[in-house]
């Protein structure tokens, strides 16, 4: 991106000023060599994300964005419900929660380096993942709904966990308020055989400390 | 090939961006772009080429504009790939009054025999577009979101 489209605030803070139907200035995180590498649809769309109604203060941009879908990903903004303020699909993301998970294995970085690969492939081999694949849990309208309302207790309540997970997970694993009753039909036709696997989400890692 | 000849003949392509890939259809008529773009989005996953054509599956989508009507469309194949465990090799594809109706012919998803890359969560609006190109050829482009399998880091 060209630097001279900016009003430079310090050594690491980017200013775009409000033009057109941008309600907000928005402002990028980045040194100048980071800036200058980034890609200008980032530019597109942070500026179109300060066109938002009811953004607040400014639409923001952190040093990994990069071109995403409406939002840039690495893009922050806050939006104010009394002021018309909308919900951006885009905003919250659209691999939220999407089977990242975080496990103490209780190992070292010298006990695990050399069984990497292995534990990846036991991970490939076990964990259902893709196309065509089938976990083992299978849910009918039912347990469809229980797991819909109850959340990670349901899957406590089926045996696949204990409590001291539930502290570690947001809300417990069930958002209080939440409406299941607005997934359609085919998204619950698309989960139904999909519990238990990894068909939905985005990918497995093994990072060493 | 000539040019013309080129953009006379339906084709499909893939385009880059940054966090997933983008599918382009394109065709003398709007129906044959739709099922350009549909082979390109099975080819996201896996070579259309050794697919059999075992199974069919009848489709139909309507919406009030064509860039929705595409996006309907390949999502409507997402789901048919997600639910019935089903790749796509061949579509045949007409379209009137903005109402798409189709044949989808491929074979069940066989793990081990097809090699897939990736999984397709579904279309977007990002880059979604249809619009008819110089040579008087249609095109309909948009991206899917992918879903990668696994790796080691």
């Amino acid at each position: 991106m060209d630097t001279s489209q900016f009003n430079q605030r310090d050594e690491t803070c980017w200013e775009i000023r409000p033009t057109g139907a941008m309600r907000v200035p928005a402002i990028i995180y980045a040194d100048a060599q980071l800036l200058q590498e980034l890609d200008q649809k980032v530019y597109e769309q942070i500026t179109n994300v300060a066109t938002l109604p009811g953004i607040v203060e400014a639409a923001y941009a952190m040093p990994d964005a990069h071109w995403g879908y409406g939002f840039p990903i690495g893009g922050v903004a806050a939006f104010d419900p009394e002021q018309g303020g909308v919900v951006s699909a885009g905003g919250v993301g659209f691999d939220i929660s999407c089977g990242v998970r975080t496990l103490h294995t209780g190992l070292n970085i010298a006990e695990l380096r050399p069984r990497k690969q292995a534990l990846a492939d036991a991970l490939y081999r076990t964990v259902p993942a893709g196309v065509g694949s089938r976990g083992k849990i299978h849910l009918n309208h039912k347990s469809m709904q229980g797991m819909l309302t109850g959340g990670a207790q349901w899957a406590l309540d089926q045996g696949f966990g204990d409590e001291q997970d539930l502290e570690r997970i947001e809300e417990h694993g069930c958002m209080a308020g939440a409406e299941p009753h607005y997934v359609s039909p085919r998204a619950r036709e698309r989960q139904k055989d999909e519990m238990g696997t990894l068909g939905s989400v985005s990918l497995s890692e093994i990072k060493s400390p | 090939m000539p040019l013309n000849n080129q953009l006379l003949t339906p084709h499909w392509e893939h385009f880059e961006h940054d966090a997933d890939i983008g599918i382009r259809g394109i065709a003398p008529t709007l129906a044959q772009a739709f099922e350009q773009a549909a082979v390109a989005m099975t080819a996201v996953m896996t070579n259309p080429e050794p697919l059999t054509e075992s199974n069919a599956v009848v489709i139909t989508c309507n919406a009030p504009d064509n860039e929705l009507l595409l996006m309907d469309w390949i999502n409507e194949l997402i789901y048919q790939t997600a639910v019935h465990r089903l790749l796509f090799k061949r579509y045949q594809v007409e379209i009137a009054d903005s109402k798409l109706s189709a044949i989808a012919f491929g074979e069940t998803v066989d793990r081990q025999k097809h090699q897939i890359a990736v999984e397709i969560k579904g279309a977007t609006f990002t880059e979604l577009h249809v619009y008819q190109q110089p040579g008087c050829t249609m095109c309909g482009r948009c991206l899917v979101e992918l879903i990668y399998g696994y790796q080691s880091i």
